[in-house]
């Protein structure tokens, strides 16, 4: 592994299990052999047994399948190998969310249009990729699909509320493996990643689908059964940034004059408006997916105001749709990102543990009555709007694991994050969702709760 | 200069993990599953208390009380915590008043191994196999939590927490061999040093109990005892700690515990069954003055911490045998 792409910078969320815990099957010869498996180590006697990223995501020994697995399967190398064994007939392409685009200017100290320029020539010219394009068209489907969705649950008294966004794979299989009361909150609109996927398979026959990614975890979700076949390989930027100086590949080398307008035009397939799918939408820098869907509401609800709280962490925020006539809140959101306010909202959606055992209330407390009357107080609450943009990395996916933010420590780090995030307001072009594109076809995952294997959690040394 | 068993108390069936004591109270937490709470005052040793044994569903690892309040917390391998307390406005009807569950912490993935509020009784830190440190605000009544920060540099088993005894500085010790020091940032808890030196797991540490200077001590696998200086803050905003002293060695075997008295005294212990008991001649220079060997007979031992019973001084021990002993230290 290159300098570049050390173990401690493989942490999404939570950092990948350092051995792979799931219980060995042996393959071959059928005698009864229990025990772990050690990835990166030689397994002496138990014969060739290779895990999969599907059996990780089946499998709850560790929330962040172990890196050696995440790596063995999708990561540049990988690519590299499929890209020279690619079939005559088949094409390749390449997509890149704004977050990718933005952490790989700032670390080859480029301008966002120079960087976008150097980056479509290289792929173009060195990996003779047939198209490039951004992930916004996707995007737009994933906030379309959402609002209409939720507009439904909201008139809705059965579901669970508040809806979660399953955009972020680290949230998603962090639920999925660890916390089953979760899943039922889960809403199933796919990510733009699988969904731009999608289109593009429907769209071009033969392609293999190459996605810059900002974080680890979505190698995972490119795995998932449910969205088979969308997305081939998917690397981090930092992992890119590794390819190309294992290539000898200068990034700045392939700057050219030629227009961005018409360079992107000459890389985009048929019917893809690159005023569309390079750009993006307002909200966070991580989707926006709860602003929008304020936004939708407040297009339902003419005399209406947008009001936005800031929470007790910067993670925290809602925004809240109000009837201007009598202040009453028509509907709510929230992004909530990092994995400390993400356990505040499992505690609070699951009540865990306090049903089963005798817990003693000392004394009625205050507070407890005047949540009967209005549930919205003054401070931001999540878990009573309607929807979560739910982000396993504090700061959202511009701060995510697989981005080139290598600081020293994490406040630098976040900072970083910050500048980035305002770029973000400010450099790419926002496009209205609702406009583009009208897609009748329905993306969704199916989500179970992965049944916890008891032995798992015991293993090791219990001192 | 002598230890004197002054009390053994046979208190647990298994493995006596860890104590801590606060308004003459002592709380011991065992693999038997059990918390118990003995009175000190007076030094009348007498057992006032068994927990509730139903809670936990595998062994107690850790206790720690909130500063000025009868609010405990313990942290189990069963990966929560709980928090105990009594209704100190409800009126003393007949005598002794029950301690009562007040919440279940839940959120480690695995067996907490450590528990430990903040001098303020604002924080409570735990630590987990996990890999984790988590820091959670409590309210009052010691009855809501909430995470305000998940810390997960430490790259093993955090086997330690320790806040220091009048800032909101908080120091883990892990199976990595490290011990790492955190401290509140703008928005959110963040590692300010990294001691690296031990060249094993590092089982416990302790803040000095001093306004003037700034030192932990730490123990470890390797069978040292060392004292940690801070230095000053870098250019970086990171704090500068160096190795100050290796303290005399005096240890075979692993040493797991450590307790930094308010006059200056630092007492370990660890498998090899001793308490060793050392003194500052001068600065930076440690000599051994006190040694107790076979302390819980043949048995390991876990835990030791400093008291003060009116005007006694006292040396608590915890070990393998189930057994808490009480010391007095004449120096
Ligand atoms: S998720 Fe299961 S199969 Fe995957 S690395 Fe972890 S223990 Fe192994
Ligand atoms: S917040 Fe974004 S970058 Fe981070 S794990 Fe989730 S999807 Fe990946």
């Amino acid at each position: 592994m290159s300098s570049l792409l050390s173990e401690k910078d493989l942490n999404d969320f939570i950092s990948p299990g350092l051995a792979c815990v799931k219980p060995a099957e042996p393959i071959e010869k059928g005698e009864k052999q229990e025990g772990d498996l050690e990835v990166g180590k030689e397994s002496n006697d138990m014969g060739k047994v290779s895990i999969s990223l599907q059996d990780c995501l089946a499998c709850s020994g560790c929330i962040t399948s172990s890196e050696e697995i995440l790596l063995s399967q999708q990561s540049h190398t990988v690519f590299l190998e499929a890209w020279k064994n690619l079939a005559r007939d088949t094409a390749l392409v390449v997509s890149i969310p704004p977050q990718c685009r933005l952490s790989l200017a700032h670390y080859y100290d480029m301008s966002l249009e120079s960087f976008d320029k150097s980056f479509l020539t290289l792929m173009k010219e060195k990996f003779g990729a047939r198209y490039i394009v951004g992930t916004q068209i996707g995007r737009n489907i994933t906030v379309n699909q959402t609002n209409k969705l939720l507009t439904e649950r909201k008139s809705l008294s059965s579901s669970k509320k508040p809806a979660l966004c399953a955009v972020c794979p680290g949230f998603v299989l962090y639920a999925e493996k660890t916390k089953p009361e979760l899943v039922p909150y889960l809403l199933d609109v796919k990510s733009p990643q699988q969904i731009t996927g999608a289109l593009l398979k429907k769209a071009i026959p033969n392609i293999y689908h190459l996605t810059i990614m900002p974080c680890f975890d979505k190698k995972l979700e490119a795995s998932r059964k449910d969205g088979e076949g969308e997305v081939d390989c998917v690397i981090t930027p930092r992992e890119f940034a590794t390819m190309l100086q294992e290539q000898d590949l200068k990034l700045t080398d392939f700057l050219t004059s030629t227009d961005e307008t018409v360079l992107k035009q000459s890389c985009s397939p048929p019917g893809w408006d690159i005023s569309v799918h390079w750009a993006s939408n307002e909200g966070s820098a991580s989707g926006g997916y709860a602003y929008q869907y304020i936004l939708h509401q407040k297009s339902l609800h003419p005399g209406s105001c947008i009001s936005t709280i800031t929470g007790k962490n910067s993670d925290l925020k809602e925004f809240r749709l109000m009837d201007v006539s009598n202040e009453n809140v028509i509907a709510s959101s929230s992004e909530l990102y990092g994995f400390r306010n993400i356990q505040n909202m499992v505690r609070k959606l699951t009540s865990s543990g306090s049903a089963s055992r005798n817990i003693k209330v000392l004394r009625k407390r205050a507070t407890t009555s005047s949540n009967n009357g209005s549930s919205f107080g003054s401070a931001v609450d999540p878990s009573k709007t309607d929807f979560i943009e739910v982000m396993a990395c504090p700061g959202g996916c511009i701060n995510g694991g697989g981005l080139l933010n290598g600081e020293a420590n994490s406040s630098r780090r976040r900072a970083l994050a910050k500048s980035l995030e305002l770029e973000y307001g400010k450099v790419i072009p926002k496009v209205s969702c609702s406009d583009h594109p009208r897609d009748d076809s329905t993306y969704k995952y199916k989500f179970s709760a992965i049944e916890k294997s008891q032995d798992v959690l015991t293993v090791g040394n219990t001192w | 200069m002598s230890i004197k068993l002054l009390k053994s108390l046979k208190l647990h069936k298994d493995k006596l993990w860890s104590v801590d004591c606060s308004k003459g109270l002592m709380a011991t937490a065992s693999s038997d599953r059990k918390i118990k709470l003995v009175n000190l005052k007076n030094l009348d040793f007498q057992l006032v208390e068994e927990l509730d044994d139903s809670t936990h569903k595998k062994s107690v690892r850790s206790v720690s009380f909130r500063p000025h309040s009868s609010i405990l917390a313990a942290g189990s391998f069963d990966s929560t915590i709980s928090i105990w307390g009594k209704d100190e406005e409800a009126s003393i009807e007949d005598g002794y008043q029950e301690t009562e569950l007040l919440a279940i912490i839940e959120g480690h993935e695995n067996e907490v191994k450590g528990v430990a509020w903040s001098h303020s009784g604002y924080f409570l830190a735990s630590c987990s196999r996990d890999k984790s440190v988590w820091i959670w605000e409590a309210d009052e009544m010691g009855e809501e939590y909430e995470c305000l920060s998940v810390l997960q540099e430490h790259s093993q088993d955090v086997k330690h927490v320790v806040w220091h005894p009048a800032m909101h500085l908080l120091a883990s010790s892990s199976y990595d061999d490290t011990v790492r020091l955190w401290k509140e940032d703008a928005d959110d808890w963040e590692c300010a040093a990294v001691l690296n030196g031990h060249e094993g797991t590092v089982w416990c540490s302790d803040f000095e109990k001093s306004e003037s200077s700034l030192r932990l001590v730490s123990c470890s696998d390797d069978t040292t005892v060392r004292v940690w200086k801070y230095e000053e803050e870098d250019e970086n905003g990171e704090d500068i700690w160096t190795l100050e002293s290796v303290l005399p060695s005096v240890h075979s075997r692993a040493v797991y515990a450590v307790s930094w008295s308010p006059d200056g005294y630092i007492a370990s212990v660890g498998s090899d069954g001793q308490i060793v008991i050392y003194t500052e001649d001068e600065s930076g220079k440690w000599k051994v003055i006190a040694k107790q060997h076979e302390a819980h007979s043949v048995f390991e031992i876990n835990t030791v911490q400093w008291t003060r019973v009116g005007d006694t001084n006292l040396l608590i021990t915890g070990g393998d045998d189930g057994c808490a002993n009480i010391w007095f230290f004449i120096p």
